[in-house]
């Protein structure tokens, strides 16, 4: 038979620590047997998508889902590194009047644990994995928990493309996404078609931080906190959390720090984001398998949008 | 946060240190679980998940928060007055004594205004929810702010662990198990029953801190009971630390005259202004759990060493019955058994003749019969193209199906076999429901790279898609028939008069064929796999706890060794 034995694959399988991974692990068996049925039916790039979609889910799961990877993105200018600075505690990202700022991905780690190979999977630059605990000897209380990956996302919007790419890749693999966008460009339409659209149904992996709150009169701030909320409802994200913040003067540091420390320890995260990421891509596979002439066996999809 | 609490940076690195050995540990127990029937195993599963419990409600985020104010836990049987002495200590009826006994209502936690952070979700307990009213759920912690609580100590009034209630008792040991000190509670009535002093000896033998206080003394009784119970405790419990309450009127508001806990009151003040500026790490509570959890590990990895000898037993079952399914298969590849019915009779008609030629002499008919490209002609190869799949298919499904057979069987046969089999989701005993349609798709991918070999073998250029013309697939199912028919790959039989070349490509596809086959049995078989790993039983967890037991002890012997020097 093959050389490897079965006890030689347990001792190289990586270790199942979430939970709730055994009804995950299901419902991706289930996606990828309907994906494997709709092969030659259905159009092979949605296939590719759902398939590569339902791949991510399983190394996400694989990679220690005990860390909860919260991803900072905006826009050029719209105070993302210095809201990165700020929950970190130290300056860590370059935040200049020069744009745009940030061209790799930087992560900074709260661990004692290694996390090498979950910043291996997310393609951080080793020069760019920065760990809390070693970067003073005994750090500020910082307030944010072990378990917590925060990465700092190259610009979306800015004139260089190959940080768009970059950009839209660590989208697809974080557990939470802190979207930072300014008075300015909250409407634009390079956040709204690009990033935040495909993540229609995935509310509670978006968090949206309206900063540079400071510049607005304190008579609008209610007014524009409820013009970005339905701004987001239009884009099919309902009910996300919008927080309004200014990096500069600290206004709703605390708060976005309380909820960012919530979201790690209530450790779902991971669980939370590759459901959605389920849910959505069985919602496309029952889609276009309403128009196919065959479509895919009911008892799959009922299963998957639980 | 004080500043005087803020601890030194030495000793910061050390706590650093003994955070991560105790993660490690910590990570260590989750990947030992002991999910096999194997020996004395059911109390030292217990045991585990008591370990872990506590590391997730006290150990881990009483490390992550050093200088987090220390919980005072109020415990003790029925009855005794917990409840109004709690109201007493705090200075204003913050929990409801209850006359019905059990008293059955989510556990009360009163801390200072200043401290509420720490007691918040997220920290100690945090799978229990915080509430901020009487509720009788048993996953609530009620927090009520009290500014006559001192700054840095909170006090829980948990629930009677001797209640008849089971769920009452587990949650009274949990919480028990998240305190940095315990105040125990009990009366002159029940000083001496049995249950209680079982758990105040295991919280002695867990190192925690325990205070003792005798409540309702009726006053002719003070001399007598406060000495005898002192007597008892004289080995396990200093005097400064045993408190004795008269029995007498209870005010309106639920408390006792302040005079009578005055003495509680100031040692439980003194506590907390020593909790603060005490150096991080002498935490007595902590490091007794820590050195427990370190103790429990050898014994849990000594199990869990068992647990993966039983489970490589059990795996290797598996694999020498799919070892001897594939030897099987292979035997049948090539002993011409595949070559019968529909796909041979419509191979004798293509070819013309009734037996099967060297693969010279095919070569030479398919190319005299294959000359042009009649669409008659494609369709008879495409249909023996279809034939071959299904006859693959057939024969795959076939071995796939004796294979878990014999697989089940002999794990049936052991005498964990039948946990693994029962663990899995699927059935094991069947091939996987998507078996079908793997092999369909395995068979027809490998069919085309084979078609594509042989094309550029006999520079045919082929038709569209460049998968080679009516002749290269015709030739490709000749050359993996020739080889099912002589045994390619296992001794085959060599015909000096065939060209070497086509000896060579039928060799080859007969390879090809036999891995691809045993490629999809091989699959199969890693089913077994899947309840293991569901079992997250992990290969090295016994070696890991042991290093990680290690690696904790060294930490706090460091520390303890620091902490004397400072």
């Amino acid at each position: 038979m093959t050389a490897r034995g079965l006890g030689s694959s347990w001792r190289a399988a990586p270790p199942r620590v979430s939970p709730q991974g055994g009804d995950l692990q299901r419902r991706i068996d289930g996606l990828e047997a309907a994906v494997a049925a709709a092969r030659g039916r259905l159009d092979d790039e949605l296939l590719d998508e759902v398939e590569a979609s339902v791949a991510r889910s399983t190394q996400r799961l694989r990679t220690s889902a005990t860390h909860t990877i919260v991803a900072i993105a905006g826009s050029t200018g719209s105070g993302k590194s210095t809201t990165f600075n700020a929950l970190a505690g130290v300056e860590l990202s370059a935040s200049g009047a020069q744009r745009p700022t940030t061209s790799t991905v930087k992560a900074l780690v709260w661990s004692d644990e290694d996390v090498d190979e979950t910043l291996d999977w997310l393609g951080v630059p080793t020069a760019d994995r920065h760990h809390r605990a070693t970067l003073s000897p005994c750090p500020p209380r910082s307030r944010l928990p072990d378990g917590l990956v925060l990465l700092d996302l190259p610009d979306h919007d800015s004139v260089q493309l190959a940080h768009h790419e970059e950009a839209e890749r660590v989208v697809a693999l974080a557990d939470l996404l802190v979207w930072v966008v300014d008075p300015q460009k909250y409407a634009d339409a390079a956040i709204h078609h690009r990033f935040l659209r495909p993540l229609a149904g995935h509310p509670d992996v978006v968090m949206v931080v309206l900063n540079h709150i400071d510049t607005v009169p304190d008579e609008l701030r209610q007014t524009m906190l409820r013009d970005v909320r339905s701004t987001l409802t239009v884009d099919g994200i309902r009910d996300a959390r919008v927080l309004a913040t200014s990096a500069r003067d600290g206004t709703g540091i605390d708060e976005l720090r309380t909820a960012i420390r919530r979201r790690v320890e209530e450790k779902r995260s991971v669980t939370l984001r590759v459901e959605a990421d389920l849910r959505a891509a069985a919602a496309r596979l029952d889609a276009a398998a309403g128009q196919a002439p065959i479509s895919v066996p009911d008892v799959w999809v009922g299963d998957l949008e639980r | 946060m004080s500043p005087g609490s803020r601890p030194l940076p030495s000793q910061c690195a050390l706590a650093g240190e003994v955070r991560s050995a105790v993660t490690a540990l910590h990570a260590a127990y989750l990947a030992a679980p002991l999910p096999l029937e194997l020996g004395d195993v059911g109390e030292l599963r217990v045991e585990r998940a008591q370990v872990i419990t506590q590391f997730d409600d006290y150990v881990l985020p009483r490390l992550a928060r050093l200088d987090a104010p220390m919980l005072v836990v109020v415990g003790g049987p029925t009855g005794v007055g917990k409840s109004t002495l709690v109201n007493s200590l705090v200075g204003s009826r913050v929990t409801t004594p209850g006359a019905l006994r059990p008293t059955t209502r989510s556990p009360v936690l009163v801390h200072h205004p200043a401290d509420r952070d720490w007691f918040g979700p997220g920290g100690l307990l945090p799978t229990l929810e915080r509430v901020d009213r009487p509720t009788s759920t048993q996953e609530a912690i009620q927090l009520v702010a009290a500014p006559t609580v001192p700054r840095g100590l909170a006090i829980l009034d948990a629930p009677d662990f001797d209640s008849v209630d089971d769920g009452n008792r587990a949650l009274a040991l949990r919480l028990l198990a998240a305190a940095d000190l315990w105040l125990f509670v009990t009366s002159a009535a029940r000083y001496s029953d049995l249950v209680p002093w079982q758990q105040l000896s295991l919280a002695v033998e867990r190192d925690l801190p325990v205070a003792v206080v005798m409540n309702r003394i009726p006053p002719e009784d003070l001399p007598t009971v406060s000495a005898h119970l002192t007597g008892m405790l004289s080995s396990t419990v200093g005097e400064e630390r045993l408190f004795f309450v008269e029995r007498g009127p209870i005010g309106e508001d639920g408390r006792l005259p302040g005079s009578r806990v005055a003495s509680i009151r100031s040692w439980l003040d003194t506590t907390a202004i020593e909790a603060r500026v005490r150096a991080v790490g002498a935490n007595q509570a902590v490091t007794g759990a820590i050195h427990r959890a370190a103790q429990v590990a050898s014994r849990v990895a000594d199990a869990a060493e068992l647990q993966v000898e039983a489970v490589s037993e059990l795996l290797s079952v598996v694999d020498r019955a799919y070892d001897a399914a594939t030897e099987t298969l292979r035997a049948a590849l090539g002993d011409g058994s595949l070559v019968r019915g529909d796909l041979a009779s419509q191979w004798h008609e293509l070819l013309g003749r009734d037996d099967l030629p060297p693969i010279a002499d095919t070569m030479s008919a398919l190319r005299e019969r294959l000359t042009g490209s009649a669409p008659e002609q494609i369709a008879q190869i495409d249909q023996l193209g279809v034939a071959l799949d299904l006859a693959l298919q057939t024969f795959v499904l076939d071995h796939a199906e004796r294979a878990a057979e014999s697989a089940s069987r002999a794990l049936r046969d052991t005498v964990h076999g039948s946990a693994l089999l029962d663990w899995s989701t699927e059935d094991l005993s069947r091939p996987s429901r998507r078996l079908g349609t793997r092999a369909r798709r395995a068979i027809s991918s490998w069919r085309r790279e084979l078609v594509a070999v042989v094309a550029e073998q006999i520079e045919d250029a082929g038709t569209a898609g460049g998968i080679g013309g009516p002749r290269s697939r015709g030739l490709a199912i000749a050359l993996v028939l020739q080889a099912a028919s002589t045994g390619a790959g296992i001794a085959r039989r060599a015909d000096p008069a065939e060209p070497q070349r086509a000896r060579r490509l039928v060799t080859e596809a007969g390879e090809g064929v036999t891995r691809m086959l045993v490629a999809i049995l091989a699959e199969e078989r890693d089913r077994y796999l899947q309840p293991v790993l569901g079992w997250s039983l992990v290969p090295d967890a016994p070696d890991r706890l042991r290093a990680a037991a290690t690696g904790v002890q060294r930490a706090l012997r460091l520390q303890a060794a620091e902490g004397v020097r400072a």
